[in-house]
């Protein structure tokens, strides 16, 4: 499995995010997003997409806001093709928002990713329930509760359309508890193919039994199936 | 310069504009209109788009706009366009951005038939008008009128030829006058919705001003991709029915206050939308401000008259501020220094050079001996060398001190010397240590525990720029630590910080019964603005802040003291080459990289009287750019590996001159010209380009053959950096200005000529710290014994007193995680507090098994009672803290930081020798400490002048600081599998207090009850090496399964603390100093009943005591006096509002 994780131009988690696709074996490249604006049809060599989390561009304007501007213009019609070849994408926390506003998730775009309340950003370990979704990331742990850190400013899911009937299917993760105001406790979403998933929360930081507060250390190998999910697809739908 | 016309008929003024300027697109109302055959026949693309009859008229509009969407464009020309454009049309285009020709002197017969009514009506002249389009019929603003005389008895149809020919000539022209004009135009980010505001009476929106050659029809027609998100937000960028209605839905008026930047004021917002800007459109003769509009009904937070301007304004989108820097640059100057004691003097006070008359006597006698006089750049490097900032004269002066106590005198050859760096020597020898890679001569000091991995560790204090601005000086002091860490070895990475605060009480003002004084930010403003500063400092540069403390006491109301410590990561090889040294040669390029230089920070140190003029930028107080810190950091990192350049350093205090003048030691020389720096903004002078402290630069050497490679990387990479001169050997730095030498001075003279400091000092237990203002005293006193009652309220009111309460809600704002390393998180599920960080060193590279700990420790109460206490207490509380962590105290590295005020005394400060003293007795304390539990200093910094004078009541006052000593330890921890918690994690375990026999204080108890605190005795510190040593060991054969230091508050606040995560069962009892007493070396561990009298047995008697057990409620319970609190008590009062 090859994997492409983004880096520099302010984000900050690449390593790690490399870091638990190479324990899966993978092979990784960290691309720097200069470097891959200028050659983005590298994407098409790789299995995995991985937007890692940050504050790409010091997030000044709006959190993603400009990557995702200067990565739709230069993935016009690699994306597609990225999607329909059933390669992955995974968008973390900075990622997400990126994803998002490159309208990954619907066509016309109903929601949006908005100031948390109550306001500030927020470190913390909250409890996830994964949903039946077509969600490659998460199939098989429906119904079973992940334990994963949020930290974020920008995570409340919003809709214009005031429910959730413009995602219906989508949701892949939800907050146990209320978190920061996201509507109906969305903490991440999948696309139709069900091969995108972007999430507030960072399961690359909570897949090693360490990393996880004391009392909840036996559930890194359960974050963990997130990544293990995409090799088996990966390898059954490329023998990679 | 590219227009669009939109034209309804003939397209005779089409034809006209087309031939002289760029038209990228003809729309046109009226599929059958001449003009669109001239569009072709000129190739010109066109589009008429028919408003169909059952179409609204923003409707047709809606499609005209959809048409202008996908295109570049800077100007709409109406030439005959036979409709009038809607509010709704026009709303999507700043002012200025739509022109119209119209055949009549204006305000003159607009409509339709201009030149018929002219022609009829009884004045001598007919005319043109061109205008700007508004939403009224020909009533925009005029650009220009062109009048031409009638002529009797001439024919309409002649009238008219006559005046459509002087349209012909005049309107291209116009358009063209137009483009070398500025515009300045306004745009506004509103939420799309009333619930994603925060709040129903309060709404702050993002605003940015543009400025623009020449109109920019499609740049602000754009803004709303470019500047907001599409679905939660829309940008407004004219003042139009719309907006108005718009903020109605919102629950707001239109009229608001605005706020923005001073000019030259560091505007990461703006930033990124000019890089927004860009890179999206091809515009690149756009600059950008950026700012906020408040609506509501209440005060709004956060202004700063230092940094920001802000006005009421009552029709947005009309008046445009925008500030611009303006300013001269003064040539070099030659110095006369040849007048007597009392000119020097006065030169001195004049130019914030800050040196002493024996220091300026020096430098009047070097230059006389070189028969020269000095420019003003040389006076500036000299300066600002010779700075207590940069050569800490006072902890290297020749100190006279005499112990009144004991009435003994004795001469310290430099407290530095004495205490810190001949102590680690000490310590290095008697413990062959060969750990210690390199320390004191370093950006910050490097260890080695690793067999991968060296750690650098640096911790500054940024106190006076964040009593100006809490906020920039937070933010610069934790990115400037970052750089420390960056600049230290060939370049390590930061992979932690740390932040402690000591801060006046939030209820300051409330107490002192008075408007909070003038001069100084009130507690609560400072308060907000450091946390945010270290907020985005640390998450956005995606370093985790993992350890620290707030700590407040009224004498930190005048200047806070903000300690941003940084904890880095470097291989010990790279190439095979070693990282520890900087290997710079002869000839290797002296270069700048990161930030441009302007004004900022200059003589940041003196700033306590500058004036404040207009179109002067804000100079002293200065705010971070995180952003383009993260991408010099990750460049430098990346060159680093490809071994691009042979050093580097950071340009903090002091900037290029302190950077150069420091680095150029190593070849004993550089030659640089300014003229190369790249600046924000023209107008600086010499001496300002070579001492400005403007943020985010390092100084690297470069060797010749690696500049292309590392300068295509840079711009690869998004960084400037820019080749200012050469390394070398002449003994002299050289600084030219282009051809001209402004400065040439030896080395030799710049870092060694500066004579030692004589000062005396004196210390007398007797001696009394003066407050600023009176203590208050909030509760009454206590039983002679302790009660049921009593007891509860003091642990409850303990609990919640501004020292010990959490911080949880602040903390939490903290990345704590990023990198994914963080072992131990800052608080448990409940909000029981963690001592200690831990950053494990497996995924930076390093041993698998091992991290690091790293735990703070001061004792500013104890300052003012027992200053060689404090000393002793600060170091032990940084090794306990890392002890309950897991830390190993054979391998710990401390770094201290001294805060205090004035020591120098002068009449103005009159116990200025004792505070000397205290500064003595604190660091005979420390060093007492180090020496018995046989621990380095690796890193240090002191900051001298925390004094502020501020109108209290109508007179001045001045507010000193409590001397302060933070002590911060980083310590190996091995076993990273292995976990340590603060509380016990299951209950049934046994509580065991660990301590030594030294005597108790209650000192926190003091603060809140009437409660005599005994002065305390020495300690004894060979017992507490070894019992720390005891600790760990029983750490690593499994006999601990959580440990919690015993710090404010005593026994019985820990055992609380404890209990909001475990229920506690203890049979404790004694008196009020047993109970809430506070020491060295006291430690609550848990461990299995199993292993109890094993644990115990490995102490002295006495020393290892059972206090209790961990229970399943979810509570304290003190058998002793049958009294239980519950643990949503507990908590209420710990956790409190959490403000």
């Amino acid at each position: 499995m090859k994997v492409l994780v983004l880096k520099g131009e302010g984000l900050n988690c690449e390593n790690e995010t490399a870091f638990i696709f190479e324990r899966l074996g993978a092979q990784v490249t960290k691309r720097h997003v200069r470097d891959f604006l200028e050659n983005p049809n590298e994407l098409l060599e790789n299995h995995v997409f991985a937007l890692p989390g940050g504050f790409s561009f010091g997030d000044e304007i709006q959190s993603g806001h400009l990557l995702a501007l200067s990565l739709s213009k230069a993935l016009k019609g690699i994306w597609s093709q990225f999607l329909a070849e059933k390669r992955l994408v995974l968008g973390i926390c900075n990622g997400f928002q990126v994803l998002m506003k490159m309208n990954a998730f619907e066509e016309n775009r109903t929601i949006a990713l908005v100031e948390n309340t109550p306001h500030g950003f927020i470190d913390r370990w909250v409890s996830l329930r994964v949903h039946e979704s077509f969600c490659v990331w998460t199939k098989g742990l429906s119904g079973q509760e992940l334990f994963l850190p949020i930290r974020h400013g920008e995570g409340r899911v919003w809709s214009s359309q005031k429910g959730t009937e413009t995602i219906r299917g989508k949701i892949a993760l939800s907050y146990v508890d209320d978190v920061n105001g996201s509507l109906e406790n969305i903490a991440g979403l999948t696309d139709a193919t069900g091969q995108i998933l972007g999430l507030m929360p960072h399961p690359e930081a909570a897949s090693i039994s360490w990393l996880l507060p004391e009392d909840n250390k036996d559930k890194a190998d359960l974050n963990y199936k997130i990544f293990e999910n995409a090799l088996h697809y990966i390898k059954e739908n490329h023998h990679a | 310069m590219k227009i669009v016309v939109f034209a309804s008929g003939e397209g005779s003024n089409f034809e006209a504009l087309a031939k002289e300027l760029s038209v990228v697109l003809l729309v046109s109302d009226n599929l059958e209109a001449k003009v669109i055959e001239k569009a072709s026949k000129r190739n010109i693309p066109h589009v008429a788009i028919v408003k169909m009859r059952d179409e609204t008229r923003e409707d047709h509009e809606r499609r005209v706009l959809e048409h202008l969407s996908q295109l570049d464009f800077d100007l709409i020309c109406l030439a005959g366009y036979r409709r009038i454009l809607s509010p709704y049309f026009l709303s999507h285009f700043s002012s200025g951005s739509i022109v119209n020709i119209h055949p009549s002197l204006l305000p003159l017969h607009p409509g339709l038939k201009g030149y018929e009514e002219s022609y009829n009506d009884s004045s001598l002249e007919g005319g043109i008008t061109i205008h700007e389009v508004d939403a009224g019929m020909d009533t925009g603003k005029i650009l220009k009128q062109v009048r031409f005389q009638k002529i009797a008895n001439e024919s309409f149809d002649n009238f008219k030829k006559r005046g459509l020919e002087l349209e012909h000539q005049e309107y291209a022209q116009t358009i063209k006058s137009l483009f070398s004009k500025q515009y300045y135009h306004r745009v506004e980010v509103l939420p799309r919705s009333s619930d994603l505001l925060q709040s129903h009476i309060v709404l702050r929106s993002r605003l940015l001003w543009v400025k623009t050659k020449g109109p920019s029809a499609d740049l602000l027609f754009k803004a709303q991709t470019l500047l907001s998100d599409a679905v939660s937000e829309c940008a407004f960028v004219s003042f139009s029915d719309a907006y108005v209605s718009h903020l109605y839905k919102l629950g707001f008026a239109s009229n608001c206050l605005e706020r923005g930047f001073l000019a030259g004021v560091t505007d990461n917002t703006a930033y990124s939308a000019q890089e927004v800007f860009s890179s999206q459109t091809k515009r690149q003769d756009i600059s950008i401000h950026s700012g906020e509009a408040w609506r509501g009904s209440i005060d709004f937070p956060g202004f700063n008259p230092l940094l920001q301007w802000q006005k009421n304004i009552s029709t947005p989108f009309c008046e445009i501020i925008w500030p611009e820097v303006n300013i001269q640059s003064v040539p070099p100057k030659k110095i006369d220094l040849s007048g007597n004691d009392e000119d020097l003097l006065e030169m001195n006070k004049k130019n914030w050079w800050a040196l002493s008359l024996s220091e300026l006597q020096l430098v009047r006698d070097y230059f006389q001996i070189q028969n020269r006089k000095p420019s003003d750049v040389e006076m500036e490097i000299i300066a600002q060398t010779w700075s207590e900032h940069c050569k800490h004269k006072i902890f290297r002066a020749k100190i006279h001190f005499k112990d009144e106590d004991s009435s003994t005198e004795h001469v310290i050859d430099s407290i530095f010397k004495t205490y810190i760096k001949s102590l680690t020597e000490e310590i290095r020898k008697e413990r062959k240590i060969d750990w210690l890679i390199s320390v004191f001569d370093d950006n910050a000091g490097l260890v080695r525990w690793d067999d991968r991995l060296d750690m650098a560790i640096k911790v500054e204090t940024h106190n006076s720029p964040s009593a100006l601005d809490p906020y920039g000086g937070a933010l610069t002091g934790i990115l400037g630590v970052n750089r420390d860490i960056l600049g230290v070895g060939m370049g390590a990475k930061p992979v932690a910080n740390t932040n402690v605060f000591c801060l006046g009480p939030s209820q300051l003002a409330d107490y002192l019964n008075e408007a909070w004084p003038l001069k100084v930010l009130d507690p609560q403003t400072v308060r907000e603005g450091v946390h945010r500063g270290v907020k985005d400092g640390g998450n956005k540069s995606g370093i985790p802040t993992v350890n620290g403390a707030f700590h407040y006491d009224i004498s930190f109301a005048g200047k806070p003291l903000v300690f941003c410590g940084s904890i880095g990561v470097i291989p010990q090889k790279i190439d095979n080459l070693a990282t520890d040294k900087k290997r710079v040669n002869v000839g290797d390029l002296v270069v700048m990289a990161g930030g441009r230089i302007g004004k900022d920070g200059i003589h940041g140190a003196t700033f306590s009287s500058m004036e404040w003029l207009e179109g002067t930028p804000a100079s002293v107080v200065q705010i971070g750019d995180p952003f383009t810190q993260k991408r010099l950091l990750d460049f430098i990192l990346e060159a680093r590996d490809l071994n691009l350049f042979s050093g580097i350093t950071d340009n903090g205090a002091g900037g290029l001159s302190s950077s150069i003048g420091e680095m150029a030691q190593l070849t004993n020389g550089a030659k640089i010209d300014l003229s190369k720096a790249p600046v924000k903004y023209p107008g600086l002078s010499c001496w300002e380009l070579m001492v400005s402290e403007s943020q985010e630069r390092m100084t690297l050497a470069v060797p010749p053959q690696s500049w292309n490679e590392f300068q295509n990387l840079a711009s690869r990479r998004g960084v400037e950096v820019t080749a200012l001169g050469e390394f070398t050997n002449s003994g002299d730095l050289q600084v030219f200005f282009e051809e001209n030498e402004v400065a040439n001075l030896s080395l030799n003279f710049l870092h060694e000529a500066l004579p030692v400091m004589e000062l005396s000092a004196k210390w007398n237990s007797h001696y009394q710290w003066q407050d600023w203002c009176e203590r208050p005293i909030l509760k009454g006193s206590l039983p002679h014994n302790p009660d049921k009652k009593t007891l509860e309220n003091v642990i409850l009111t303990l609990l919640s007193s501004d020292n010990i309460r959490s911080h949880e809600t602040w903390v939490r704002q903290y990345d704590h995680e990023v990198q994914a390393a963080s072992r131990l998180k800052p608080f448990s599920l409940h909000g029981s507090p963690s001592d200690a960080g831990i950053i494990a060193m497996g995924p930076h590279g390093g041993n698998e098994n091992t991290g690091i700990a790293v735990g703070s420790g001061l004792a500013p109460k104890m300052s003012t009672v027992n200053p060689y206490l404090m000393g002793v207490w600060a170091v032990d509380e940084a090794v306990r803290n890392t002890v309950c962590a897991g830390g190993d105290p054979e391998r710990m590295a401390l770094v201290d930081n001294f805060c205090w005020p004035d020591p120098i005394e002068s009449q103005k400060n009159p116990d200025g020798a004792y505070k000397l003293g205290m500064l003595v007795k604190t660091s005979q304390g420390m060093a007492d400490t180090c020496r018995a539990y046989g621990l380095p200093l690796v890193s240090g910094k002191d900051s001298m002048k925390n004094d502020a004078f501020v109108l209290s009541k109508g007179s001045e006052v001045k507010i000193s600081a409590t001397p302060t000593l933070l002590m911060t330890c980083m310590a190996h921890r091995p076993l990273i599998q292995k976990a340590l918690p603060s509380y016990p994690p299951k209950s049934d375990l046994s509580l065991v207090l660990l301590k030594t026999d030294s005597p108790l204080m209650a000192l926190t108890l003091s603060d809140h009850y009437k409660f005599e605190i005994n002065k305390g005795d020495e300690v004894n510190l060979e017992s507490l090496s070894l019992h720390y040593r005891h600790i760990h060991q029983a750490f690593k054969d499994d006999l601990l399964m959580s440990a919690h230091d015993v710090s404010e508050g005593g026994l019985l606040v820990c055992l609380a603390e404890i209990a909001l995560e475990r229920g506690v069962s203890s049979p404790l009892s004694g008196r009020w100093e047993e109970l809430f007493g506070e020491t060295v070396g006291m430690i609550v561990v848990s461990c299995e009943n199993s292993k109890r009298d094993e644990l115990i047995s490995r102490f002295p008697k006495g020393h290892a005591q059972l206090i209790g057990a961990s229970t399943e409620n979810s509570e304290l319970y003190l058998s002793h006096w049958d009294m239980r609190i519950s643990q949503s008590q507990l908590i209420k009062a710990f956790k409190g509002d959490s403000k």
